[in-house]
């Protein structure tokens, strides 16, 4: 009966780094580039559905099982056998995903930059949160897709062989954070480098940047390709770790989450991004009823609704004491910058 | 920067401000409950049959816990938000309700065993259901009640698995998930027999052409696509299916594409509707279908969801049961339907949260119940002695909601279904037992 | 024709209602410059008070409005003043009011639950019985078709009066096209900004109170609306007074009769039903990037005008 901290590191880190990599891909978006991704849960779940999708039927394929309803739960334990017994075609199917969905989730940033082009701030985030929905309705009515309704599940974790699952949950959750960090740690290549200062100058004023001879539209449209194939990474990590893809997971609530922590972190700093996921995940994790009692408090009282309160006010607070969000934007930071500062 | 201190000084302020409005409005509705009347005694306890054999050799780690006592986690991964944000919470109040019998029984008993409920807001998603799961866990959690969803249940599967803890679903009914030697159980039946009964008292009462408007969700589509093979292959019947999308705010325009279909049936004595809704979607629907002329005169029949209180009045307003009443609403519902349990489980519920319990809320009732009985059982607190225990202890238990014994997948074995309709008497609107389906015989049997 | 009535009246109700809704949305944004996501709440306040205070305060159907208006104006004033106002004079982007108003939804919204959880009213409808008045083949006019067009169709009137006539009208509207220019010329914005926030909660309360009438509500009815309301605001171009009363219509109609030619002539499958209101939002902002707004009939004769002379 004693605490298992295992299931709740997990927890924490899988969570944290799926949601980090979300977040930084908002931050690109919104933050240097200035355009309100709020379909985010939308190239979020093209990435799960990838993931969910062709592993599935990739394992099937392997399995030589013919005749199983796709759907069914047989076929979902038939897929587990397959990637337990072949442990190199899991994890090819699972790099492959990532491949993948990275280049779907970029043809879909491709796309959208059509109408992000052409509208303006608040338009394109209700525009963006629609698309959102309507991704999740067709993908609840389209059953090949992830089984409609029922949701597909049988998407093995990638280290199912291992044969311990919890320690195969553990390595996973270690992969998704390695990921994740490495995704920040380009990021911040990204935003420093040239095209990182050409984003922000066409935020702060495009009239200006196009005047110096650069196709803002362009710059622009490539920042939402590089936001949507990182959600759709994010996608094919947490199908991977959830193990089962279904459409109504998709709501417009996981977007919010996002922005909520990239406002809270702080707009255009990456830094501030990985505080803002942190602060939200530990929000989420953290102030559970069973969180709670191993810390030995017992609440009377179901707290569920009180949690999520607490986590308003919490956002109010932060916002109205840092209105800049936790870590404000910082000046550029380029070789030369620096060389200077060491002078001075 | 003055004006910077100010706007914070400002902000806190209000903050705090807006804490207290909360507090105050929080403990106005504690301050406030329903009138209810004195919480009753502890009542007759459960039909159980188990020889309790805990031992005290269990060390107690558990917080909080007074000298001697030892106390066990039972976790309640119950959804009470989205679209659980009706129905949610009266399942957790049954789970809550039955761990507080048990810790009665164990009191008077001078047992020093307690049961302590952690409830986990699973969200009706696959994420909300593992985020919960994976809580419960790290504080050492065994035994689960809930998820409530078949998706919820599916995406925890592994994870109960890995980690050995029993999951006890109160209202998982997707068939597909039948599976043997695994963590996860379910006290209700799976959708393929209340189709099939379903399927044969509607052909036995005369009807061949059924229009189906139902959620489009896994409980939803997995009664309308069995009943309409069911009704089609084996009783020659025509099936019309109208599926909406489950949290929408209005379904008038479904109502009315209804009412097209049942017109292109025929409408006649023939013809009848199946509605497969929850709470505030069948609500809203029967709330339109009283006002059109073509759906007014045809049969209504209803899936066991509709077997709700919330549906005729007082609950429900008058005209939706006058509409009820009118179309002859008719559905089944797993039985035994009623027992000394059942009528205990209600008394105790009204008089406890002044309202009365959910179809589900029986099963989730009896679900707390048999995951406190197995611990007991098993003697100790673990996982795999409580999923070994569990069936013997479900074969021996009679609840809320019937006699429960599982199958060779964990699930709850087959029974009869009754068959109900509902009826005003003396003023009063009821569901009434009209017939009966035999699990067995497959045969139904109409009373009087 | 008789075929299409059914349809089309559905749509008029619940144009009506969307329209209701949306009015405050697009109030307070034009005015305040807050995409305010906890807009929706208001709407289920004002639902919970009628339910409240005519199944158990006997207060009647006109009563029961009044105090949805009153309460949920209340309780929008009270977000104001408490976080965006406070927000706002911190120099916050509208992302940022956005995300607060997240904040605010999730407060306001579970607390509600909290308090429908304890009083056993998670589920309730307000007990006012909605009648059929007229029939024609299968579709009926109701008798909260004729309390809730007319209420919407009266304040669209009331609210041209005080946008074109009066003192308070003009500011506001001052306010939304400058609010610097507005502030220099000695407009009093507090004041301004406070009126729109108690009509803006005030409509979405009574509109709240005409849908716990409609339909049965519970704590995360204005939530599941929230898409419509945007979509009925943003289609008007979010800053239109009149777009917005377009908007809340074109969602009725589009929805209500898009559904049925399509389930009945095409087959389509009715569960596509959520995405014709969200498909049209693209497709307009792709046509015109700035909403129903700028579609005016000039403009639109003179288009046609175009397409016939070529």
């Amino acid at each position: 009966m004693g605490v298992d901290i295992l299931p709740l590191v997990t927890s924490i880190v899988t969570f944290y780094g799926i949601y980090l990599i979300l977040a930084l891909s908002f931050n690109i978006e919104y933050g240097f580039a200035g355009q309100p991704n709020f379909g985010k849960v939308f190239f979020y779940s093209i990435g799960a559905y990838v993931a969910g999708n062709f592993t599935a039927n990739m394992l099937m394929r392997a399995s030589g099982v013919t005749g199983v309803d796709f759907c069914s739960d047989l076929a979902a334990e038939v897929r587990f056998k397959v990637a337990m017994s072949k442990p190199w075609l899991i994890i090819a199917l699972f790099l492959l995903s990532l491949l993948i969905a990275a280049a779907v989730g970029g043809v879909f940033g491709y796309l959208t930059s059509y109408p992000a082009l052409r509208l303006s701030g608040d338009f394109l985030a209700i525009v963006l949160l629609a698309f959102g929905e309507i991704g999740r309705v067709f993908a609840r009515n389209y059953t090949p897709l992830v089984c409609g309704v029922y949701g597909l599940s049988g998407v093995p974790n990638p280290l199912v062989w291992i044969g311990d699952p919890r320690m195969a949950r553990l390595a996973y959750s270690a992969i998704v954070l390695a990921i994740a960090f490495g995704m920040y740690l380009l990021t911040e290549r990204l935003v420093n480098s040239p095209y990182g200062r050409l984003l922000k100058s066409i935020r702060d004023d495009e009239l200006v940047s196009s005047v110096m001879g650069k196709v803002t539209p362009r710059v622009k449209g490539s920042a939402l390709i590089i936001g949507s194939s990182m959600a759709a990474v994010a996608g094919v990590l947490y199908a991977f770790y959830v193990q089962t893809v279904v459409a109504d997971d998709f709501i417009p609530i996981v977007t919010f989450v996002v922005v909520t922590m990239v406002m809270l972190g702080g707009v255009a700093n990456n830094k501030g991004t990985l505080l803002g996921a942190m602060v939200m995940t530990l929000m989420d994790r953290l102030t559970r009823a069973s969180f709670l009692r191993i810390l030995g408090i017992s609440v009377g009282f179901d707290i569920s609704y009180v949690r999520y309160i607490v986590t308003g006010l919490l956002i109010i607070l932060i916002l109205m004491v840092k209105p800049e969000g936790l870590i404000s934007e910082k000046p550029l930071k380029t070789p030369a910058i620096e060389e200077a500062e060491k002078l001075s | 920067m003055a004006e910077e201190k100010k706007g914070l000084k400002y902000g806190l302020a209000a903050s705090v401000l807006l804490n207290i409005i909360l507090l105050a409005g929080v403990a106005w509705a504690l301050t406030h409950p329903k009138v209810v009347e004195k919480p009753a005694p502890a009542g007759p306890a459960p039909t159980v049959t188990v020889t309790v054999t805990a031992t005290k050799t269990v060390t107690p780690t558990a917080p909080a816990a007074p000298a001697g006592i030892i106390e066990y986690p039972i976790g309640l991964a119950i959804a009470v938000s989205g679209p659980y944000a009706v129905e949610g919470p009266y399942r957790r109040d049954a789970a809550l309700l039955a761990i507080e019998h048990v810790n009665k029984m164990l009191e008077a008993a001078g047992s020093p065993i307690r049961f302590k409920p952690i409830h986990e807001d699973s969200k009706g998603t696959a994420e909300g259901a593992i985020a919960a799961l994976e809580a419960l866990a790290a504080a050492g959690v065994k035994v689960v009640v809930g998820p409530l969803s078949s998706k919820e249940v599916r995406a925890v599967k592994s994870f109960a698995d890995a980690h050995k803890i029993v999951c006890i679903s109160p209202s998982s009914t997707a068939p597909g998930l039948a599976v043997p030697d695994d963590y996860i159980f379910r006290v209700v039946q799976t959708d393929v027999a209340q189709a099939k009964a379903l399927a044969q008292v509607v052909a036995e009462l005369g009807y061949t052409k059924v229009a189906i408007i139902g959620r489009d969700d896994d409980y939803g589509r997995g009664i309308a696509d069995m009943f309409e093979k069911l009704f089609t292959e084996k009783y020659g019947g025509t099936v019309k299916k109208l599926m909406y999308t489950p949290d929408l705010p209005d379904y008038s325009t479904e109502v009315q594409r209804l009412a097209e279909m049942v017109s292109d049936l025929g409408a006649d004595e023939k013809t009848a509707v199946l509605i497969i809704a929850f709470d505030a979607d069948g609500l809203n629907i029967l709330g339109h279908a009283r006002l059109n002329p073509v759906l007014s005169k045809v049969r209504w029949f209803g899936s066991e969801s509709l077997k709700r209180p919330t549906f005729i009045p007082p609950k429900a307003p008058a005209e939706i049961g006058e509409f009820v009443v009118s179309v002859k609403l008719t559905g089944l519902f797993p039985s035994p339907e009623r027992n000394p349990v059942t009528e205990f489980f209600e008394k105790e519920y009204r008089s406890k949260y002044g309202k009365d319990p959910t179809p589900y809320s029986y099963y989730a009732y009896d679900a707390a119940w048999l995951a406190c009985l197995s611990v007991l059982a098993a003697g100790k607190y673990d996982g795999e002695a409580v999923k070994k225990v569990l069936p013997t202890v479900a074969e021996k238990y009679i609840g809320a909601s019937g006699y429960k014994k599982l199958d060779e997948n964990g699930d709850c074995a087959g029974s009869d279904y009754r068959i109900w309709t509902v009826v005003v008497e003396a003023g009063e609107y009821k569901f009434k037992e009209v017939g009966v389906w035999s699990f067995a015989t497959e045969k139904v049997s109409f009373f009087g | 024709m008789l075929q299409l009535a059914a349809p089309l009246l559905t749509a008029l109700l619940l144009g009506s209602l969307y329209t209701l809704m949306a009015l405050g949305l697009t109030m307070t944004y034009a005015v305040t410059s807050i995409p305010n996501f906890a807009h929706a709440e208001f709407v289920t306040i004002g639902a919970y008070i009628m339910a409240v205070a005519v199944n158990f305060g006997k207060l009647g159907l006109v009563g029961g409005l009044a105090s949805a208006f009153l309460f949920a104006a209340l309780v929008a004033l009270a977000t104001d003043e408490l976080v965006f106002k406070k927000l706002a004079a911190l120099g916050a982007t509208p992302l940022h009011l956005l995300t607060a108003s997240i904040g605010v939804g999730l407060v306001l919204r579970y607390t509600l639950s909290i308090v429908a959880d304890l009083k056993g009213l998670l589920s309730v409808k307000t007990r006012v019985v909605v009648n059929p008045v007229a029939t024609i083949g299968q579709a009926y006019l109701t008798t909260l078709h004729l309390w809730a067009v007319p209420t919407t169709l009266a304040v669209v009137a009331v609210l041209h009066l005080v946008f074109m006539k009066t003192k308070i009208g003009k500011a506001m509207r001052a306010m939304a096209s400058n609010l610097d220019l507005a502030r220099v010329s000695g407009i009093n914005t507090t004041l301004v900004r406070r009126v729109t926030w108690v009509i803006a909660g005030g409509l979405a309360g009574v509109a709240g109170g005409f849908w716990s009438v409609y339909s049965p509500i519970n704590p995360e009815t204005g939530w599941v609306a929230l898409l419509w309301i945007f979509a009925a605001s943003i289609l008007g171009g979010f800053r239109s007074f009149y777009g917005t009363v377009l908007g809340g219509y074109v969602v009725g109609f589009s929805e209500s009769l898009g559904i049925t030619f399509l389930s009945r002539y095409l087959g389509v499958n009715v569960a596509y039903k959520p995405m014709i209101a969200l498909l049209i939002i693209v497709v307009v902002f792709l046509w015109k990037p700035t909403g129903l707004a700028e579609v005016t009939p000039r403009g639109l004769l003179e288009s046609l005008k175009k397409a016939v002379g070529r």
